[in-house]
């Protein structure tokens, strides 16, 4: 029974060091956070003139 | 929120007026105002400049802050209008303005002053969009429409630009690395100084090599 107990105490101290096994890569540019809530969304207009800007103004 | 700015390319413009010929055909501006001009520098010298210049709808715009009537207003897009309903065209703005951008119509009796007028990033004025009022008094408003202003739009060696802050800023930057590269040479310190944006080292003197 004390030989158990004796055994019991350090297993339960090794638990603390269990080690993650699955690894999340991450890509430079690729956001994998959770969504943020207060992110600025642009409105339907502002996309628009953006869109606008890129095909009329940029560089041939 | 969108910041719309103006950015004219010195290395691209050459001086062709066809930016101030299309603001004033747009808007049907009356003779002797000017809403956007170009303005060269060493005319005539190898090596001139040319810019074209109009309101720049500052951030914190100086004639906004000296209007007596407080006839200026900023939209959420940025942009700096006022109200020709309210102005009393004191010209106090002109003196504010570090561009000359405040333009007064000079058709009254002893040179007296009208209301002012300046550019409007083609984005009209207070008046309903579309209206005959806001047409009148302000021009066509073409930001409503979808469009970007006429100057920076039809712009043929793309040296005016015209957008969101952010948008023109990329643009601009993706250019100077162009041209830094293209001026080829070491070391790479060299070739950066020599793509640098034309007028760098006066606005920064701390880069002068």
């Amino acid at each position: 029974m004390t030989r158990r107990v004796w055994l019991f105490f350090p297993c339960l101290l090794l638990a603390g060091c269990y080690e993650e096994s699955s690894v999340t890569l991450y890509q430079p540019h690729v956001y994998l956070g959770a969504k943020d809530a207060h992110a600025y969304k642009p409105s339907a207009h502002e996309i628009a003139l953006a869109q606008r800007f890129r095909m009329v103004q940029a560089d041939r | 929120m969108a910041r719309m700015k103006f950015l004219c390319d010195a290395e691209r413009c050459i001086e062709c007026n066809a930016c101030v010929t299309a603001c004033k055909n747009e808007h049907e501006v009356p003779w002797g105002v000017n809403r956007r001009r170009v303005i060269t520098l060493n005319d005539g010298l190898p090596g001139e400049k040319s810019i074209s210049v109009a309101c720049m709808h500052c951030t914190d715009a100086p004639c906004k802050a000296v209007c007596p009537v407080d006839c200026f207003y900023t939209t959420p897009d940025g942009v700096v209008l006022h109200d020709k309903d309210l102005c009393i065209g004191c010209g106090y703005c002109l003196y504010a303005c570090p561009f000359g951008a405040p333009q007064f119509p000079q058709d009254g009796a002893f040179g007296s002053r009208g209301k002012m007028d300046k550019c409007t990033f083609c984005a009209g004025g207070p008046e309903a969009d579309f209206s005959e009022e806001e047409y009148k008094k302000y021009g066509r408003n073409r930001l409503a429409e979808g469009k970007l202003p006429l100057c920076a739009e039809m712009c043929s060696t793309k040296a005016l630009l015209a957008g969101d802050a952010d948008e023109v800023a990329d643009l601009f930057r993706e250019r100077v690395i162009r041209r830094a590269d293209a001026a080829g040479g070491e070391p790479k310190q060299q070739r950066l100084r020599q793509g640098r944006p034309w007028g760098w080292e006066t606005a920064y003197p701390e880069a002068r090599p």
